[in-house]
């Protein structure tokens, strides 16, 4: 019983020279596994120790769930790749796939108006493939391709749309609703912060172009 | 423009501050409102340019420097050490080609103007010891006093008609304007005062 204590320290030992969070964890699980004999084994049993450290396992095992299905492998079909490669870029897989599940994917034909002037739009818009022409009146001001946002001006401020858009090609396109993305938003200040950034690159894009 | 009170959004700035004179890189005044004139401004009210916690500050702000400046916006950081501490601020940030102008307020007119918290106890107490320890485990470092220790920062942006579109006063060592929320306020009135886009 004596040699529980000391499997159970070399143990805590490896999991302080590990650096992955998972295996330090794992070891402190097999750790705390050695100790509890060890004390339940002395002239009296202590009771204390073996409750506290049957919590911490508890707690670490709950961890550990959490990290495996962290780590899975996150399975995006081929659209949903070429989209993150083209405008996700920045975002963890992870991140991309939960905020695929908002989205919903719609494809226009040609000459179809996917948005009007002067409009509440409720909507936040990524091009995937296709062409797009940007009118003030009957007039073009600019043209969108693939992996340009629509409608991020209405939805960075809230106001309505200055311009409308008419698929140039049969269009396909993602979005997302506004209220529905901002809440998710909310819940996510990083993922809010990196989209907050692409859609920066977007617009200076925009600007400049 | 209003006398002797905080920047209060949707107005033009205090007096003082505007009037508030500020020392360039190479000892030439300069007035604040020489600085916003004619363009949407982001002014970032620093510590002493050796702090950790601005360090931070300005490490979560500088990717998207570039960016806004491409939009329109003038970003313009205000120490408040000696001008010769310049340089070294902007070589530990690599901020040679961020697009930002830096000046200092060693007389600390400007921050007095903006309202901004000057107390030993914002720099020494729990909450900015917390900020000092996140801070560090961040990966930032302190360098010596390069400033008045006492004086906290803070955050103001100024729309393309010289009012107040943002104001924040930080109230301790480890507190700053979320920089998701500046940027959110800054693209907003960059939008609106820019071109036409998509």
């Amino acid at each position: 019983m004596e040699a529980f204590i000391h499997v159970a320290n070399v143990l805590y030992l490896f999991s302080y020279l590990v650096r992955d969070i998972l295996w330090l964890r794992i070891l402190t699980v097999i750790a705390a596994s050695c100790l509890i004999p060890f004390f339940y084994s002395r002239p009296e049993p202590l009771m204390a120790p073996i409750y506290w450290n049957l919590l911490f396992t508890g707690i670490n095992l709950v961890q550990i769930y959490i990290l495996l299905l962290e780590r899975k492998p996150v399975q995006l079909n081929e659209e949903e790749q070429q989209l993150y490669r083209m405008v996700f870029r920045a975002l963890k897989p992870r991140e991309m796939l939960k905020l695929l599940k908002l989205a919903t994917w719609t494809t226009e034909t040609s000459g179809q108006r996917i948005i009007e002037q002067d409009a509440t739009l409720n909507n936040l818009m990524v091009v995937y493939s296709g062409n797009a022409s940007v009118q003030v009146g009957e007039k073009e001001v600019a043209k969108l391709k693939d992996g340009q946002f629509m409608g991020e001006m209405s939805y960075l401020t809230d106001s309505k749309t200055n311009a409308s858009v008419v698929a140039q090609t049969p269009l396909r396109y993602v979005s997302w609703s506004k209220d529905q993305l901002r809440n998710f938003l909310g819940r996510n200040p990083d993922l809010r912060a990196t989209l907050q950034m692409i859609l920066g690159v977007d617009l200076v894009a925009k600007v400049n172009a | 423009m209003s006398a002797m009170s905080r920047p209060v959004i949707g107005r033009q700035p205090p007096l003082e501050l505007a009037e508030a004179e500020v020392l360039k890189p190479d000892g030439t005044y300069v007035r604040l409102s020489d600085l916003w004139a004619g363009s949407p401004s982001l002014l970032i009210f620093l510590r002493h340019f050796g702090c950790m916690g601005c360090s931070q500050h300005v490490n979560e702000l500088t990717p998207r420097l570039l960016e806004l400046h491409r939009l329109g916006l003038r970003t313009i950081f205000v120490g408040n050490g000696e001008p010769r501490y310049i340089d070294g601020f902007i070589e530990r940030h690599a901020l040679q080609d961020k697009k930002v102008e830096i000046v200092t307020d060693p007389s600390l007119q400007a921050f007095t103007a903006m309202h901004l918290v000057r107390s030993w106890w914002a720099t020494l107490g729990p909450r900015a010891l917390l900020g000092f320890v996140r801070a560090f485990f961040a990966g930032h470092r302190q360098t010596w006093l390069m400033g008045d220790g006492s004086q906290q920062g803070g955050s103001l942006l100024v729309n393309g008609n010289g009012d107040v579109a943002y104001y924040y006063c930080n109230s301790n060592l480890g507190d700053r304007a979320p920089t998701v929320e500046v940027v959110d306020v800054a693209l907003r009135l960059l939008l609106r005062h820019g071109k036409s886009l998509a």
